[in-house]
């Protein structure tokens, strides 16, 4: 379980938000939010992107400040429009990130195939449309064996085919025990099960659904 | 809006954007070789005018200085010759590419000249003040003959623009890649920087080296007798940490816009810091290889240190928030100001030791504090 106490971010003077206390359990949880809302800056905070005011902790013992390392091997995130050096190949960035997340090309490679991607994983970053780009960030978000994976807005760009394999992989993925956290503008696949819908709006969150306390 | 305003609006200002490190450099050492290496750092009193006015006047009365300069002005031409031929591929500039054709070929042409004229507004302020210094001291052929020159590099440009916008074929040229070649290369965090000097950074880079190394000469040869080696070496190493402050700032914005995501990786702090040093230590690879043939090993170690500790503790002032360039520049010219003093008192291994303190502390305290991902 990934829980947020008296978390808070501003940026410059403009407060984004301030929140109390959110759990965010298992299965998966979808983050609604108009634009500005926060939603983004919310999923890089839990993913240990940007700093906050606030404690943030997975499963009651792993701080996201005290212990950066081991919580970084537990979540991961596909940002929503990543940027990564253009001249770096698809191969690249996995490598880079099964190294560092200790995973494996096997587990990994059904997802490349899924999302077709062999065939341009040997091109440079910079030749890739935003489509291509987005599959590979989410492919990155799969490395591992990761017990959270933040995904800020997954099915933006991707066409149908991709949309439908991705919530497949999710639905598959929940299945092993992870979790996951989504904040999308469109209607998620309803092949996925919501266990929580959590709506950012104003600074504050409310709960549509389920566990937010 | 006229085709002109247009242009400067759409290529002009991102020109200047994309070349600010360029230009900022070129500034800096060609100013800082004639204040600091040509006078090997001493300015008598009273002559701080007249050193300023050196590269004016040499400009003016030497043909030599006015050749170099003249090519390096081709190579800026060329370089904004380039800058639009690519440009105008991308997609945000469809609407340029099918629209300007439309106006009289006269009208293109005009507003091209004066397109081109904004890209030289560096070259134009640098001409005229050696013309006007060249008026009061009665030196008219050159102004005029470079005056000549600009005008027809303006209209050639001119006229290179107007075939690309209404004569050539906007298709990518299927030609030679460099980056064709580092695709097979193993590329790595500590490692990218090279890659990115390599395709975008190369004159940047080519030139930080050519006066490093002209500035090594330069204090070897003429503060070598007068002085200790140790303070010398020490010296040497610090003009070259100066030399290289656009290099590291340049860096520095490399990692942060595309190398954020290593803050995602489980990662320790004392590995990412390694890999900075390594990084560091292969930008200085060039000038260490030299020293080694020229020195002995202990002053080399000694010259590796104080070089390598010096670039680790100006970028470690980067991670303070908003730090623009001009910040940044006065930053290391009090950092270097005060590392002289050091070394003046014999105090090298102190600054070597404060140095390294300050960065790895700035950086492990630094490191996952970044308030937000967007760059200024």
């Amino acid at each position: 379980m990934l829980e947020v106490n008296d978390l808070s971010k501003s940026y410059g003077s403009n407060a984004v938000f301030m929140l109390p206390k959110i759990k965010f359990g298992a299965g998966v949880t979808w983050i609604k939010g108009h634009n500005g809302s926060g939603k983004s800056t919310l999923l890089k905070i839990l993913a240990g992107l940007i700093d906050f005011k606030g404690i943030v902790v997975f499963d009651g013992k792993v701080n996201l400040r005290k212990h950066p390392i081991a919580y970084r091997k537990l979540v991961n995130f596909a940002e929503s429009e990543p940027l990564f050096p253009h001249f770096f190949t698809g191969w690249d960035m996995i490598n880079l990130f099964l190294k560092a997340k200790d995973g494996s090309i096997q587990a990994l490679s059904p997802l490349l195939t899924d999302f077709n991607m062999d065939g341009y994983l040997d091109d440079e970053i910079g030749s890739y449309s935003a489509g291509m780009l987005k599959k590979l960030s989410l492919a990155m978000a799969f490395a591992g064996k990761p017990r959270f994976i933040l995904l800020d807005e997954p099915f933006i760009t991707l066409d149908e085919d991709a949309i439908l394999k991705l919530a497949e992989w999710i639905t598959k993925t929940m299945a092993t025990g992870t979790a996951f956290v989504i904040t999308s503008h469109q209607n998620i696949p309803p092949v996925i099960p919501i266990n929580s819908t959590l709506i950012l709006q104003n600074g504050e969150i409310k709960t549509e659904t389920a566990t937010c306390l | 809006m006229s085709l002109a305003k247009y242009l400067i609006k759409s290529f002009g200002k991102e020109f200047y954007k994309i070349n600010a490190g360029f230009l900022v450099m070129s500034f800096i050492l060609i100013f800082g070789y004639g204040l600091f290496i040509k006078t090997a750092g001493h300015i008598p009193v009273g002559q701080e005018r007249t050193i300023y006015l050196i590269l004016l006047l040499s400009f003016v009365q030497s043909p030599l200085i006015t050749f170099m300069a003249g090519s390096l002005w081709l190579v800026y031409t060329l370089k904004c010759w380039s800058y639009v031929w690519k440009t105008s591929l991308l997609e945000e500039y469809t609407f340029c590419r099918y629209s300007t054709n439309a106006l009289p070929l006269s009208k293109q042409f005009t507003a091209w000249c004066i397109f081109q004229s904004y890209l030289f507004i560096p070259l134009i302020i640098y001409w005229l003040l050696a013309t006007i210094y060249g008026l009061t001291v009665d030196r008219f052929f050159i102004p005029l003959l470079t005056c000549l020159y600009l005008i027809i590099l303006i209209f050639l440009s001119a006229w290179i623009y107007l075939y690309r916008f209404n004569f050539s074929k906007f298709e990518r040229e299927n030609r030679f890649h460099v980056i064709t070649l580092l695709r097979k290369l193993p590329k790595a965090p500590f490692n990218a920087f090279f890659f990115e000097i390599l395709l975008k950074q190369k004159i940047s880079f080519f030139m930080t080296k050519v006066f490093s190394f002209s500035a090594f000469f330069v204090l070897q040869t003429s503060i070598s007798a007068i002085d200790e080696p140790i303070r010398l070496i020490a010296l040497i190493a610090l003009t070259i940490v100066t030399i290289h402050c656009i290099l590291t700032y340049q860096e520095y914005r490399f990692s942060q816009t595309y190398l954020y995501f290593i803050q995602q990786l489980p990662y320790s702090r004392l590995k990412t810091y390694i890999q900075l040093v390594c990084t560091y230590f292969i930008l200085l690879l060039p000038e260490y290889m030299a020293l080694y043939i020229m020195l002995p090993l202990s002053r080399l170690l000694l010259f590796l240190l104080v070089s390598l500790s010096g670039l680790l503790f100006i970028r470690s002032m980067l991670y303070f928030n908003s730090v623009t360039v001009r910040l940044f520049l006065k930053w290391v010219f009090i950092w270097f100001s005060m590392a002289l003093l050091l070394i003046l008192f014999d105090l090298t291994w102190t600054l070597i030791l404060i140095n390294l303190i300050f960065s790895f502390t700035c950086f492990y305290w630094l490191f996952y504090k970044r308030s937000s991902l967007i760059i200024k």
